[in-house]
């Protein structure tokens, strides 16, 4: 177990090698660069190759990878081309908005999956089940960036009840910060609900036909006691697990509703770091997100690991 | 970021209380088709419908959707445009369905190449295993870790904004998606009785592949099928709403609804017209894929 | 349409006829009560359509720098006031020498630079040096280009002299922010001038924060005790914005929502004069497909301005083909006019004949624009459309900034673009001197050695009628040649909330807040 474990630790270096690379190459084949961006369209090519230089951009490619590795081994990751601001401090804000939203939006998709779920589950089969069921597929498959833009125009704009779009940091202001997360969390939590609702009902089902459940309403404990007491706990877990998965592949997605939504997350961090092509920014954070993903994922894998040791435990390597 | 279907976690081992199990290849296509247009009926017509207006565009639609009429712009429904104008007086209930048709050939694209490289690179990783597999698995990792909208970003950079090439990245971050489900149904098929049998027969790697091991992992592939469609499609629209994918005058619905917002407080139909088409296809799409997957896999109905 | 149209006439009701820029003056702001007393403090938001990618203000001419910096933090010697007349600034006095090859400026005294440091004559020669700087090829260059040397008698006075005559150098002057050689290297981190406000911070992609500059020259100025500038870049997102109240001013609503705006009890709508800013076409002259004069000329001929001008600017703009607008003295209707026409005819008529000449008609063409400009992507549309008709397959590549650049400069690969431009230019020797039409360095990569020697011509010859012969030839030439065609002039929009007083950026809209003020 801690081999496997050590093992996929060890498994992370290579995927942000990977990573790495592909994002320090994609900046360099992508068209121009910071220094055309900074002098805007009257540049001449001798211009833009004197910016490059006074900004350290004329470097060969190896030597400015080299270069930077060398920094990020050491925890540091480098400064923005544009105006000299560490990337670590602009991914620490960043990371913040991104993760409460992250929080926030798993939150309301747990407030609707799990009653939506449970009921589904209990009531497996009738008219109720398949309603439940159809209106959170519905959930997941509104876009996302049309839901926001439908929530936007009836709250902010029509109904002037919620502010259309902004952020202020919840150590700053946690009543402000929460009115410009309202929008954004429903979207998102209503597009998370769909598959977390599925898992809640397909693993309480199950649970529902254990041999133990059996026997506890054999004994005669009432329905819901049986539900509650004994299946629900255990329905739970690989839910959570599932959730965690979740979050892993979100922290990609969001970038479009930072976009719509005008929040200063990750996405909008990375966006804004490509349209730069400021590439300190653009390896930093798809550095940091590829970290959080794979350790996600191997986190998750050990809590199943650990929950059920009938499951097949296939190494792989 | 994809629903994923039940029963396989996502390094695309079987879990839960299901043994691995030979599932059977669907015998009748009629029969099964009818099954799963009974189990959805609205969502089978709307994935029809879809298909159809998406395939015969150019015929049906009423107007060239790339027609200006400037004197006639922003205009609600009415009898002479069905769903109203565009801010160039384009019909919209043309460039919708001429939308339909970009939506659908970047379903059909995007899974393509996703499905042609994940069903190869999983039955690689799976039927070889060892170091092989753990390669495979750690670039797939690596590439799964590549937010989708990063890597189209990143493709249109470097080769132009397109439909085309927003299509690529989709189906190029799409490729773990079914590289890991081939997988997971690769490593319980190869220690089955018959598969063994083969080999010891003497028939190569390939033909095993090709003949034992492939048709296993068909059930599981048809359900991700539809569920990668919708998000294709899903991501299609949200690449263009960002500007990375179709240009002018293409009337991807993304654009559409990118440049709608604009014009929300003056003509709200514009963009609720638009987002209805969208999210009536995925949801078509999603509902669709489960009522496969029921028929498919029986085992998750109950 | 009649309310934006009444506006437009308002705006410039009194550019009447007559020489000089006084015909640019009149009365171009409405709604904005001058009568309170201003008060002192308090922060202001402001909404800006871009973002600044550098702090040197010599090496970047982004609108998104005019927008927040160039006016705030640093200061010219000369400054315009609203009928367009020069005013003192950080120069008190200034006298041209009989010959025209001198120009000798009297400085203020008692200002200093945000540093503390002094301001004297050695801080003029400085500036210019650097702008001169083969080193730093800086982009405002030909604003100081005919200068041989600035002589500094003692730290009051500054001597400019010429190597030829620059009768529009007072204009040139304008766009010359005066540096310190003190903390120089620091330009990149932290820029330092004379201006009203003070660099506090820039946090990439959130704002740049300015605060009020204690020791500011003038006494009480600015009222403003911090203008902090935030980059909304979505037309909406910055009317959503303003009409919520988490900003003050904003800059470039879509022009669409002009009615909207006015019928807003707390929001003032400001409309500059269509004379200084122009939306254009540039053409790559050496592309194949658009290396034949009639080919850019049917290109032109092919574009419907007054469509442009209704329907995208909603009526704020006038539409233009030549560089000068209207309003300038060195526009030569009879020249300009024949080419001010939309007509598909001649336009199809000019790409056979060139199809003759060159073997092959013009069958495909592409027509870039920059990602974020509304208006001008609409013209592109419009274009395509009407070359359609002609036999012309357009297609449109919408790119970001950074691709946008890299294709039409750093490595030149495109055969036309739409582009958007204004640096508040009146004089035709500032107007010809920017990138878009700089004989050596112009975008079009159009090189001719007679318009390079009449545009000399014309910015050192001190009378001005022989200036207007030498500009109507140069319209001429650029009509024949259509190295690039403009599609209108355009007004400048702003949106201040009812409680923002004293915003003003003038015909040459220059972003000034020093007399800006909230209740």
């Amino acid at each position: 177990m801690t081999v496997y474990f050590a093992q996929r630790l060890i498994g992370l270096l290579p995927v942000l090698l990977v990573v790495s690379v592909v994002a320090f190459l994609t900046t360099a084949l992508v068209r121009g660069d910071a220094a055309g961006v900074m002098l805007g369209q009257n540049a001449t090519p001798e211009r833009v190759a004197l910016v490059r230089k006074r900004f350290g951009l004329d470097k060969p490619l190896p030597v400015r990878y080299a270069k930077w590795m060398t920094q990020v081994v050491q925890g540091n990751l480098g400064r923005s081309v544009l105006n000299q601001q560490p990337v670590t401090s602009l991914i620490g804000s960043a990371l913040k908005v991104t993760l409460e939203q992250l929080v926030l939006s798993m939150l309301m998709a747990t407030l609707i999956a799990l009653p939506v779920g449970v009921v589904a589950a209990i009531r497996n089969g009738s008219w109720l089940d398949q309603t439940l069921m159809g209106g959170v597929l519905i959930g997941t498959s509104v876009p996302t960036f049309w839901l926001g833009l439908m929530l936007t125009y009836l709250f902010a704009v029509r109904w002037h009840v919620l502010p259309p779009s902004g952020f202020v940091p919840f150590s700053e202001d946690p009543i402000q910060n929460l009115k410009y997360m309202i929008l954004p969390t429903v979207a998102l939590g209503i597009y998370l609900a769909g598959p977390l609702a599925r898992f809640v009902r397909s693993s309480l089902i199950d649970t529902l036909h254990q041999p133990y459940i059996v026997t506890a309403r054999a004994k005669g404990l009432h329905e819901r006691r049986v539900v509650r007491r004994h299946a629900l706990k255990n329905a739970l877990i690989p839910t959570v697990t599932f959730a965690g998965l979740q979050v892993g592949a979100l922290i990609g997605g969001a970038i479009v509703t930072e976009v719509v939504f005008s929040l200063p997350g990750m996405g909008s961090l990375a966006l804004n770091g490509i349209l730069n092509r400021d590439y300190p920014i653009i390896q930093g954070v798809v550095l940091t997100v590829a970290c959080g993903y794979v350790l996600i994922n191997i986190l998750v894998d050990i809590v199943y690991l650990l929950l059920d040791p009938r499951i097949s435990f296939k190494t792989s390597g | 970021m994809s629903v994923r279907p039940m029963g396989l976690d996502q390094s695309g081992t079987v879990v839960g209380n299901r043994p691995a199990r030979l599932s059977t290849v669907p015998a009748h296509l009629w029969r099964n088709s009818a099954a799963v247009f009974r189990r959805q009926p609205i969502a089978t017509v709307i994935v029809g419908v879809f298909l159809l207006v998406g395939a015969l565009a150019p015929l049906i639609a009423p107007y060239d959707p790339s027609k200006i009429h400037m004197r006639d712009r922003l205009q609600g429904p009415s009898r002479t445009y069905p769903l109203g104008t565009d801010e160039y007086g384009r019909d919209l209930l043309s460039r919708i369905i001429h939308g339909a048709r970009i939506a659908f050939q970047a379903g059909v694209i995007a899974v393509g190449i996703a499905m042609v490289g994940g069903v190869l690179v999983g039955l690689i990783a799976g039927y070889f295993g060892g170091g092989v597999d753990y390669v495979l698995s750690r670039i797939l990792e690596g590439l799964q870790a590549f937010p989708v909208v990063l890597l189209a970003i990143a493709i249109t950079g470097i080769v132009g904004p397109s439909v085309r090439h927003a299509m690529i990245a989709i189906g190029i971050a799409t490729i773990p998606d079914f590289a890991r489900l081939t997988r997971g149904v690769v490593l319980p098929t190869k220690q089955l009785a018959y598969v063994e049998a083969a080999r010891v027969i003497g028939c190569g790697d390939a033909r095993i592949l090709a003949r034992a091991i492939l048709p296993n992992c068909v059930p599981a592939i048809t359900v991700l099928l539809s569920f990668s469609i919708a998000n294709a499609i899903l991501y299609e629209s949200a690449l263009s709403f960002l500007g990375l994918g179709a240009q002018p005058p293409q009337p991807s619905w993304g654009t559409m609804l990118s440049t709608a917002k604009s014009y929300m407080f003056d003509l709200p139909s514009y963009t609720i017209v638009v987002g209805l088409a969208l999210s009536l296809t995925i949801i078509g799409m999603n509902l669709f894929g489960d009522a496969v997957r029921e028929v498919v896999d029986p085992l998750v109905k109950s | 349409m009649t309310t934006r149209r009444d506006l437009l006439k308002f705006a410039t009701a009194a550019a009447g006829a007559g020489a000089g820029l006084a015909t640019l003056s009149g009365p171009f702001i409405q709604g904005v009560a001058a009568q309170e007393t201003p008060k002192a403090g308090g922060t202001l938001n402001v909404g800006v359509q871009g973002e600044i990618k550098v702090l040197d203000p010599n090496i970047t001419t982004l609108a998104a720098y005019q927008s927040t910096l160039r006016f705030t933090l640093f200061e010219t010697l000369v400054e315009v006031d609203e009928s367009l007349q020069y005013v003192p600034n950080l120069a008190d006095s200034w006298q041209f020498a009989e010959d025209g090859l001198s120009l000798t400026v009297t400085l203020a005294k008692g200002v200093k630079f945000h540093n503390g440091k002094d301001f004297t004559s050695q801080d003029v020669a400085f500036t210019v040096k650097r702008l001169q700087d083969p080193g730093l090829d800086s982009q405002w260059k030909p604003q100081v280009a005919s200068v041989a040397a600035v002589e500094t008698p003692d730290d009051s006075t500054a001597v400019f002299r010429f190597s030829a005559p620059t009768p529009a150098f007072l204009e040139n002057l304008l766009n010359v922010q005066i540096l310190t050689e003190q903390g120089i290297d620091q330009i990149d981190t932290h820029p330092v001038g004379t201006g009203p406000f003070e660099f506090v911070e820039w946090v990439l992609n959130d704002h740049i924060t300015l605060k009020k500059f204690a020791s500011y020259r003038q006494e009480g100025l600015p009222y403003l005790d911090e203008l902090v500038f935030r980059p909304l870049l979505d037309p909406d997102t910055r009317l959503t914005n303003i009409q919520a109240g988490s900003v003050g001013v904003v800059e470039q609503p879509s022009p669409k929502d002009a009615e909207r705006i006015q019928a807003d009890a707390n929001l003032t709508l400001l409309v500059t004069p269509a004379t200084s800013k122009y939306d254009n076409f540039q053409i790559n002259c050496t592309a194949d497909a658009t290396k034949n004069p009639k080919v850019r000329q049917a290109l032109s001929f092919a574009f419907d301005r007054d469509t442009y001008v209704n329907d995208i600017l909603y009526g704020f703009g006038k539409p233009a083909v030549g560089p000068f607008s209207e309003t300038s003295w060195a526009y030569d209707a009879a020249i300009i006019e024949p080419y001010l026409v939309f007509d598909l005819d001649k336009a199809k008529q000019l790409l056979d004949e060139a199809g003759q000449e060159d073997g092959n008609r013009l069958s495909k063409l592409e027509i870039m624009t920059p990602k974020g400009f509304d208006e001008i992507k609409s013209a592109a549309v419009l274009l395509q459309a009407n070359l359609s008709t002609i036999g012309v397959d357009a297609s449109i590549t919408e790119l970001e900034l950074a691709g946008w650049i890299d294709r039409l400069v750093t490595k030149p690969d495109y055969e036309i673009t739409t582009d958007t431009y204004g640096y508040g230019d009146t004089d035709p020797a500032t107007v010809l001197s920017r990138d878009n039409f700089a004989p050596d360095t112009n975008v079009h990569l159009f090189r001719n050695d007679e318009y390079k020697a009449l545009v000399e011509k014309g910015a050192t010859t001190p009378n001005q009628d022989e200036r207007k012969q030498i500009y109507s030839q140069i319209q001429r030439l650029m009509m024949d040649q259509m190295p690039g065609f403009l599609i209108a002039h355009r007004s400048d929009l702003f949106v201040t909330r009812k409680t923002v007083h004293g915003f003003n950026p003038g015909p040459l809209i220059r972003h000034h807040y020093t007399k800006v003020w909230t209740e």
